[in-house]
């Protein structure tokens, strides 16, 4: 495929977002599906589920790819897991799904591409070389990827343009990797989404206008995972999930497990819009730990830690090919 | 920033302690069936990932002391 029509549709991708997240951002206040903006005083009522304009954006592009290219079922099938995990996202939005319940739902969305990788896999690790896993590939390493990369996407997340900020650095990273192992489905994949998350930030940076929900993380967690298995980069996928998997491991090993924040509280501000850390082991909390910091720049730090290993990614990737 | 740094280099014992025990796990399951070793060094690696976290809380707290558990 040319790539210039693929650079064309990911920047109509990225206006179509901008443009349906702006719009949203209105509607949404209208029509009460909103949440609080807690790191900001007097807490503004912001607009919720944004990733819904992402997700708008990236079925459309990915229709224009599939007409003008005849992509390849594995397309399809990468497609239909982002989809699948976003309409989950959206859901939970709209109802609060119970925490139990999300994980199963989103290795279902993961079906498809259980299917197109079906058979004996084996998984790419560098010093090692090829590391066989078998059928435990396509039944447990393609679910679980998908519902642990959503989860923890999920997690590290309630910071202006956190989550869409370390989507486009780790989907960048791998989409750079995917076009290199040459992989279609993947580098498509990647393109429309980094390009939709980009016309979202635009919205969503400090002070945003409106959040991306959980629409919007579930899906960038999602295209992570489908990404890395279609393109044969999970160790690469692995090393950009190291910053949500910090957090993950680090509320998960204390004393109540992901009941921080109701036992302790949310991130308090001070009167110079500093934030003052609740007491219980979290990544952000590290930071905030260092010095006294803003919202905006704990956001650029962590993204910063994002971009790090998003760069680690991709260089042991190649020195290792 | 230059804290926050400090903060994101001490983090990369995630990326070097789990990476080691996993490379350590898969020489010493050389002997095994290849699926049951590759399993073995995916072991060592979630092991040594929950244990990275834990030294890098550790270097937090020794090197910003304040009331966080």
């Amino acid at each position: 495929m040319n790539p210039l029509i693929l650079a064309g549709v990911g920047v109509f991708c990225g206006l179509l977002s901008y443009v349906v997240a702006r719009y949203l951002s209105v509607k949404f206040v209208k029509m009460d599906i909103t949440g609080n903006d807690i790191h900001k005083p007097g807490r503004p009522v912001t607009a919720e589920m944004g990733g819904l304009s992402v997700l708008f954006a990236f079925l459309i592009g990915s229709v224009v790819i599939m007409t003008v290219s005849d992509g390849p079922i594995t397309l399809v099938a990468g497609v239909a897991t982002v989809a699948g995990a976003g309409l989950v996202g959206v859901a939970d939005d709209l109802t609060n799904m119970k925490q139990r319940y999300k994980p199963f739902l989103i290795a279902a969305a993961a079906i498809p591409l259980m299917y197109v990788l079906w058979g004996p896999h084996e998984i790419q690790i560098p010093l090692i070389g090829l590391l066989p896993v078998g059928y435990i590939f396509p039944l447990a390493v393609v679910p679980f990827a998908v519902a642990i990369s959503a989860n923890f996407t999920n997690m590290l997340a309630g910071f202006n343009g956190l989550e869409t900020g370390s989507a486009i650095l780790a989907i960048g990273a791998l989409t750079l990797l995917a076009g290199v192992e040459g992989s279609f489905a993947a580098t498509v994949i990647g393109v429309i989404l980094v390009c939709g998350y980009l016309g979202f930030l635009k919205l969503n940076w400090y002070p945003a206008k409106i959040f991306p929900g959980d629409t919007g993380t579930l899906m960038a967690g999602a295209g992570i995972a489908s990404i890395a298995v279609l393109a044969g980069l999970e160790f690469a996928a692995i090393i950009v999930s190291i910053p949500a998997g910090i957090d993950f491991a680090l509320k998960m090993v204390a004393r109540r497990p992901f009941s921080g924040r109701k036992i302790f509280g949310n991130t308090r501000i001070d009167e110079q819009g500093h934030l003052k850390a609740a007491s219980y082991p979290a990544l952000v909390h590290a930071f905030m730990r260092a010095e006294p910091t803003t919202e905006r720049g704990l956001v650029v730090s962590v993204l910063g830690m994002e971009a790090v290993y998003a760069a680690l990614a991709v260089a042991v990737t190649l020195l290792s090919r | 920033m230059i804290r926050h740094a400090f903060v994101i280099a001490a983090s990369l014992v995630t990326f070097i302690i789990p990476n080691a025990l996993g490379l350590a796990a898969w020489f010493v399951a050389g002997g095994l069936d290849p699926v049951i070793r590759s399993l073995t060094a995916i072991l060592g690696w979630v092991i040594g990932f929950g244990l990275s976290t834990q030294v890098f809380w550790r270097i937090i707290q020794r090197a910003f002391p304040g009331d966080v558990r």
